[in-house]
């Protein structure tokens, strides 16, 4: 069974994203509200994959990408932010980032993407 | 019958009784209602920002600061016959709106100090505040009393 | 030239802030669509330029007490939005992701607060998107805060921000239908660019 952490600071958007994954069968699922509780997480809990907001308070996700690779470079973490500027997507790709989804987006897109990095 | 004077952001206006000066929907604006109970002379300043020393465009208005705006209060107080000596203040606004983690927002606080020193340098006494915290205020200050009146949605009314 | 103060802005300019306002809209609603899983038609946005006393009348007066919402912009463009919701507005959203009615303001709980912020967050990031498209700019922006309060102590932040560079401020007047309703809601937006921000946007745009 696989863990997953989703890292966003709105509570809503966790709960719309954790309630797509428990549909489609994943039901292991660990919450951080924001970039460093995520990284004091990703230690703990140990997920198979990570999905990380960008805009978030304390960490950034782009920061909190950057530790976590840092401190396991085989960390699984896929960005999922409304901020999807060029350069923001090279940045988060550059750093490790297995995928980058722009909010708003629909259910289907994230299973896809978790799918492919979990097989 | 009071007849009310509302008065705009970075603007004043003195009254006698029975006026009743209002400014609405303060935030992290500062309402200075100053009383001068001698001679039945009000007024009241809604300022904006601290100091007009710190603006490149200060002349545009000069009734947007707590420094001038204070002072064309006082002046104009005076020109109705009011005394210095005998002014007292209220004051209510000052709010930081929004919380976020940027100093640079809690421009409300700075004008609350602001507006208390430069009272102090006047020798005006502060008699009664309602300020800072996070929420907007409504004043009514009515000059026959010297009662200021605030309303805001969270507290409802208070009068000082 | 080089701009010190919002109030001399040429039409010129004001109208490629429409222009700007327009292209921001549609992004930032089309993004809104497809989060509420409704369709969401916009009409053309109405860009302002208003003194301080007259915005909050556009908003129901300083006493009408609305949701605001807060969001600093920076990187290549500094700044900030404020986003006023109306209450149909609200009332659609609580509908659509909640199956409520919206009563009062003092009933929303932070799961609901949550909603919004989201969505303050997905219509500023697909503004700025637009603009950083437009212009090459890098567009950062915060997370949203939110505030539930008299009109006009809200619109005091952007008042206050903009008294540094002048009298006025940056209005945006957006009204949405959802759902092939012809019923309208309104989102305003207010946006405060630093001026040394607007004259970079500008003079990326070839519009100096």
């Amino acid at each position: 069974m696989s863990k997953i952490l989703i890292a966003d600071d709105a509570a809503f958007m966790r709960m719309m994203v954790k309630d797509s994954l428990t549909k489609n069968g994943y039901t292991d699922i660990v919450e951080a509200a924001d970039g460093e509780i995520a990284c004091n997480l990703y230690s703990s809990e140990k997920p198979d994959l990570v999905i990380m907001d960008i805009t978030m308070p304390n960490k950034t996700g782009i920061e909190a990408l950057r530790d976590i690779k840092a401190a396991d470079p085989s960390a699984k973490i896929i960005m999922c932010s409304a901020m999807g500027q060029e350069a923001m997507v090279v940045e988060a790709i550059k750093l490790g980032a297995l995928d980058f989804i722009v909010k708003p987006f629909k259910p289907e897109r994230i299973i896809q993407a978790v799918s492919k990095v979990l097989g | 019958m009071q007849s009310v004077i509302n008065i705009g952001i970075s603007d004043l206006n003195v009254a006698s009784p029975p006026g009743v000066l209002a400014t609405y929907a303060l935030g992290s604006c500062v309402g200075i209602c100053l009383h001068d109970r001698t001679h039945n002379i009000g007024g009241l300043a809604h300022i904006m920002l601290p100091d007009s020393r710190e603006a490149s465009n200060a002349s545009e208005n000069l009734r947007r600061y707590a420094d001038t705006g204070l002072a064309e209060l006082i002046e104009t107080m005076k020109g109705k016959g009011a005394s210095l000596s005998c002014m007292t203040a209220k004051i209510a606004g000052g709010a930081q709106m929004f919380q976020t983690q940027l100093k640079t927002f809690n421009i409300g606080e700075r004008n609350v100090e602001a507006v208390k020193k430069l009272l102090y340098n006047y020798r005006i006494r502060l008699i009664a505040e309602d300020t800072g915290s996070n929420y907007g205020r409504t004043v009514f200050f009515d000059v026959a009393t010297g009662v200021m009146q605030v309303k805001s949605v969270t507290k409802g009314i208070v009068n000082l | 030239m080089a701009y010190k103060n919002i109030d001399e802005l040429n039409p010129m300019h004001v109208d490629v802030l429409t222009e700007l306002g327009n292209i921001g809209t549609g992004n930032a609603a089309t993004s809104l669509a497809s989060f509420m899983g409704r369709e969401v038609d916009i009409n053309v946005p109405n860009v302002r330029i208003l003194g301080f006393n007259e915005i909050a009348e556009y908003v129901g007066g300083p006493e009408n007490i609305v949701m605001g919402m807060l969001i600093k912009i920076d990187g290549d463009i500094n700044g900030m939005i404020l986003y006023v919701f109306d209450n149909d507005f609200i009332e659609n959203v609580m509908n659509v992701f909640f199956g409520k009615k919206f009563s009062s303001f003092e009933e929303l709980d932070e799961m609901e607060k949550s909603a919004f912020c989201e969505i303050g967050n997905i219509m500023a990031s697909s503004y700025v998107n637009a603009l950083s498209s437009m212009t090459g700019l890098f567009i950062n922006i915060s997370i949203p805060s939110l505030c539930i309060d008299m009109a006009g102590a809200i619109l005091s932040v952007p008042s206050i921000e903009f008294a540094r560079v002048g009298n006025k401020v940056l209005f945006i007047d957006d009204s949405f239908g959802f759902g092939g309703s012809s019923d309208k809601v309104k989102s305003n937006m207010i946006l405060v660019p630093e001026m040394d921000s607007l004259n970079k946007l500008f003079e990326k745009l070839g519009v100096m």
